[in-house]
């Protein structure tokens, strides 16, 4: 029952992160907040079965975002940006 | 695993994702993001994970927080930080570290050797490794795309 309330604490986190930030990296860790709890979440439902397959396609997915994340971090950087609303130049 | 270890663990990872999401100072926050990770791999440890908690370990704490430190570092501006942070944060998290896994030392997991740690992770569910290398191999590619048309 913990790690249930748990991951649902931590998933409550995060979308306060995503919803109240605007710097790209918080909004990052942030996502990595979510992801981490679900992660927790499959956990500990699969706990009796042991099978957590899952885990490791969400582990992949993790570290793809934040590879993209980072690099967008990067080219803010370069263009001396912080704020995520200045990313004009990716909308389609 | 006690349910008092649990939700002490659960609050420590609580905190510091908290803490990594409200820090003033990013840096500050990379290291409330790596003592999320390490309560995450402890509470993977208590569920009878010990696979994940070694792997949330080895990717995470090890990878992706270095990552963090990495991209800060490529950018040129300087993180300012205070003289006397610095060495009380990250003893704090050695400390952390330490007391968190201290439990753990003194129960000898089941059946942990390299023959069976392979056959978790690789043999039994293979095409979703390989589904997932194939995706951080495009993200990859994006990453090195989006930086050289800068």
């Amino acid at each position: 029952m913990i790690p249930l309330i748990a991951s649902m604490v931590l998933f409550s986190i995060g979308i306060y992160g995503v919803l109240s930030k605007r710097d790209i990296l918080r909004i990052t860790i942030s996502v990595s907040v979510i992801l981490g709890s679900i992660t927790l979440l499959l956990a500990s439902l699969a706990q009796n079965s042991g099978n957590y397959s899952f885990i490791l396609f969400i582990w992949a997915v993790e570290v793809m975002e934040i590879l993209v994340a980072l690099a967008v971090f990067l080219y803010l950087a370069r263009s001396e940006k912080k704020d995520i609303n200045d990313l004009q130049q990716l909308r389609w | 695993m006690s349910e008092p270890l649990l939700l002490v663990t659960s609050s420590i990872a609580a905190l510091g994702a908290l803490y990594a999401i409200n820090a003033r100072q990013l840096m500050r926050g990379v290291l409330g993001l790596a003592v999320f990770f390490i309560a995450l791999a402890m509470l993977f440890a208590q569920l009878g994970a010990w696979y994940l908690a070694v792997g949330q370990l080895f990717l995470f704490v090890g990878g992706v927080v270095t990552l963090f430190v990495l991209a800060f570092n490529f950018v040129r501006t300087p993180i300012q930080h205070s003289g006397s942070f610095w060495p009380w944060m990250v003893s704090m998290l050695a400390l952390l570290s330490l007391a968190l896994f201290l439990p753990f030392s003194f129960a000898t997991p089941q059946g942990i050797s390299l023959t069976t740690f392979a056959a978790e992770m690789f043999l039994q569910y293979g095409w979703i490794l390989n589904l997932a290398l194939l995706l951080l191999f495009s993200a990859i590619i994006t990453s090195q795309y989006l930086l050289e048309d800068t």
